[in-house]
């Protein structure tokens, strides 16, 4: 099983083309929104295992962060979670009119609202182009800090998670996020062979 | 015809190239760029007529590439090929000079789409 479960570079490349589609996609809608302009940057692709996630989320932690986690179900199954530093979020928060007295209860609100739609939308629009569908649970958010975030990132339910990591510039504002999708074992399988057959395709 | 393909992702150029194979057959000379860099330099050297854009691209981005290109000659055809599909975006582009925003992934009813285009641009150059 271990072998099945393993990405090589041309996954990993097809993979990143399929999460650039799929963000773009998302961000021009959050963009919409927030009705400001984002300067996209091509998105890096890395896939963890369990401690090696951990050190990663951590490292790139400020004090605390909003962690927002939701739930995939259809052939692409999992949980995807979406990391926030504070700064981040208060960036955000100013273009809903929020002032540096916005809450934690503030900032959940608007972090639940765009991880339904930055979560939903990438992996919607990934599991499209995989010719899938996937059905999403409602979001739920919470503050974590570097110690707590060890326990909240459920990596022993999962072998690897895919990190999709970008930054998005809107206009003077900048947001840096992680995505993080966890996939059950049989859906690794799956979309390694849907990889499989664009890379025979394309490459 | 000459055609110059520029997108950072192998999986995107192969993608337009198959497609564009299909539309038009094999006998185009096609060119192709990593960035927009590189795609800079290929389009005056080259002198493509139809050229195949990317946006989000390490090194050189290709709203830069865009203004760079139709300052050496505004005498090819940039179609832009992008995730990114901001209407803000898309404006830019159509306004710096690209004859068409077009949403990744590329298929062949959309590059038919392309083509109409294209031939109906020739058609009015030629009267």
């Amino acid at each position: 099983m271990v072998n099945e479960l393993k990405f090589n570079e041309d996954h990993k490349e097809v993979l990143r083309e399929l999460m650039n589609v799929a963000y773009g996609s998302a961000t021009a809608i959050i963009a919409e929104i927030l009705d400001a302009f984002a300067t996209l940057h091509v998105p890096r692709i890395e896939l963890f295992h369990d401690s090696e996630l951990r050190d990663y989320i951590i490292g790139k932690m400020e004090d605390d962060a909003f962690l927002c986690s939701q739930g995939i179900n259809g052939k692409i199954s999992g949980e995807s979670i979406f990391i926030l530093n504070r700064s981040s979020m208060k960036n955000i928060s100013k273009y809903f009119d929020l002032d540096d007295s916005a809450t934690d209860d503030d900032l959940n609100d608007i972090a639940t609202e765009l991880t339904n739609i930055l979560s939903s939308t990438t992996v919607g629009k990934l599991a499209e182009q995989v010719d899938s569908m996937v059905a999403f649970s409602p979001p739920s958010v919470h503050v974590v800090n570097k110690v707590s975030v060890k326990d909240d990132l459920k990596m022993k339910d999962y072998s690897q998670a895919i990190v999709i990591s970008t930054s998005i510039e809107f206009e003077e504002e900048h947001i840096y996020g992680d995505l993080i999708l966890f996939m059950q074992d049989e859906s690794i399988v799956w979309i390694k062979e849907k990889l499989d057959l664009i890379i025979d395709e394309y490459l | 015809m000459k055609i110059l393909v520029v997108d950072d992702s192998r999986l995107a150029r192969s993608a337009i190239i198959k497609t564009l194979k299909e539309e038009i057959g094999e006998d185009n000379e096609i060119i192709e760029a990593e960035n927009g860099k590189i795609a800079v330099e290929k389009y005056e050297k080259d002198r493509p007529e139809l050229v195949f854009l990317d946006l989000t691209m390490p090194v050189m981005d290709g709203f830069e590439a865009l203004k760079q290109m139709k300052a050496i000659s505004d005498n090819s055809y940039i179609v832009v090929v992008s995730a990114d599909v901001q209407e803000h975006a898309v404006e830019k582009v159509m306004s710096d000079g690209a004859i068409m925003h077009i949403q990744k992934p590329i298929n062949l009813k959309k590059m038919q789409e392309i083509f109409k285009t294209v031939k109906l641009l020739l058609t009015i150059k030629t009267k």
